[in-house]
């Protein structure tokens, strides 16, 4: 297939060609019946007409002719289909399924990679992982092989959380946070399902938020029941009412007071932010999140983790 | 061709070149020139075509795939684009030529009671 123009600009010199055929070929007939040369050219040209006319109207049917042609096309790939309805289907299936398979792998490297966390200097987070060298027990599935042996995670034993951020020297703050998952929220008598954070009570301040409404958790709520609303859940659910801060509400069905509210591009750490979240203040296990100065401190950390 | 009187030739009835020129093209492949020489030939230079009103003839029948193209070298020295009919283009002169005589007929008819009043 050669690109378009050079095709039309080939038909408008084959059409010259063709016209000018005509024109020698009628001339020499002339001649040949005794007119003079020129007499004849000049004839031949008078008897054919309009040139430039007769041009544009054959180009006007090529017009036409690629409107024909484009509407042969469909039919026939419509006729295809019908007889191939077992391989149309295959080809949209891979179609779709690669479409949607590289949208969902950009919606995550979009969040992980490309998106910054909107915290106060996202670049200099760490997460603090253990290590060992053989495989333990570890209450949730959250461990992952390392690539030299031995096993990772970054779950943490509350102990050790606690004893790691009481000697912290190496970080400006040591907090932690863990995805409950879906849990029962109850408001205005009304319950619903909602994507729940456990955090520590240094967690918005080591992160460095800026609260939309109220305030936000701190270290002075250890113990206390106190929740924070994700920036969505408080609009969706209290209309982005002031008011909610101080309202109670029930997370499985134990009473929490409404502190504040997230802002507005925090959704958590986590890479897919979820519909509704509230941050409840810390309970149980903690994944320590570093906030770290610089690699090799984070790196002594990890030595000083496993003589725990 | 100036060999007939002006007064004697008639125009071309709307829609019959298509037909012609199908006809024509049943003795076998033939230049654009070549198809206008014919024509005025057979019917005894009777007919008024104009000569450049062949060649949107030609494409448009090419376009509806009667006709196909293939440039030739020809007796005058220089290549020419040849013109033959296709099977779907056989089949259209049947057709044609069937409703032409149809249609000569019915005119005849209608046409006679005048001649003969």
């Amino acid at each position: 297939m050669r690109p378009l123009f050079w095709r039309r600009k080939q038909r408008d010199a084959e059409l010259e060609e063709e016209i000018a055929f005509d024109l020698a070929a009628d001339a020499e007939e002339r001649v040949r019946s005794g007119a003079p040369r020129e007499e004849a050219e000049q004839a031949s040209r008078r008897d054919f007409g309009n040139v430039l006319m007769r041009k544009e109207d054959v180009r006007e049917i090529w017009g036409w002719m690629w409107l024909q042609r484009f509407g042969q096309d469909i039919r026939y790939g419509w006729r295809t289909w019908g007889k191939n309805p077992l391989f149309v289907a295959m080809a949209v299936l891979s179609l779709a399924l690669g479409i949607g398979a590289n949208t969902a792998i950009f919606s995550v490297m979009d969040a992980v990679m490309l998106r910054a966390l909107p915290v106060r200097d996202p670049g200099q987070l760490v997460v603090l992982n253990w290590r060992a060298k053989q495989d333990v027990n570890d209450h949730n599935g959250s461990s992952f092989d390392e690539p030299g042996g031995g096993v990772a995670s970054p779950d943490f034993p509350w102990t050790a959380y606690k004893l790691l951020r009481d000697h912290n020297n190496a970080f400006s703050a040591l907090f932690a946070f863990k995805d409950a998952r879906q849990l029962n929220l109850i408001v205005h008598g009304q319950a619903e399902l909602g994507d729940v954070e456990f955090v520590s009570g240094n967690f918005f301040s080591g992160l460095g938020l800026v609260p939309a409404a109220g305030r936000l958790i701190d270290t002075s709520d250890n113990g206390t029941q106190v929740a924070v609303l994700s920036y969505t859940y408080w609009q969706t659910r209290f209309d982005g009412d002031p008011a909610a801060v101080g309202h109670t509400m029930r997370i499985n069905d134990i009473p929490f007071t409404i502190a504040g509210v997230a802002p507005p591009q925090f959704f958590g750490l986590g890479p897919a932010p979820p519909r509704s979240s509230t941050f409840p203040s810390q309970i149980g296990h903690g994944s320590p999140e570093i906030t770290a100065t610089n690699a090799t401190q984070c790196l002594s950390i990890h030595v000083s983790i496993g003589s725990i | 061709m100036a060999s007939t009187k002006q007064g004697e030739r008639v125009e071309l009835l709307q829609g019959t070149l298509d037909m012609l020129i199908l006809r024509t093209l049943q003795w076998g492949p033939q230049h654009g020139h070549g198809i206008g020489v014919a024509i005025r030939q057979s019917s005894a230079d009777l007919l008024q075509i104009e000569r450049g009103s062949l060649y949107p003839a030609l494409h448009r029948l090419e376009a509806r795939g009667m006709i196909a193209s293939q440039w030739k070298s020809s007796d005058l020295n220089r290549r020419a684009k040849y013109y033959r009919l296709t099977a779907a283009g056989k089949q259209q002169l049947v057709a044609e030529q069937s409703q032409w005589k149809l249609m000569v007929r019915a005119i005849a008819r209608v046409m006679r009671p005048a001649r003969e009043g």
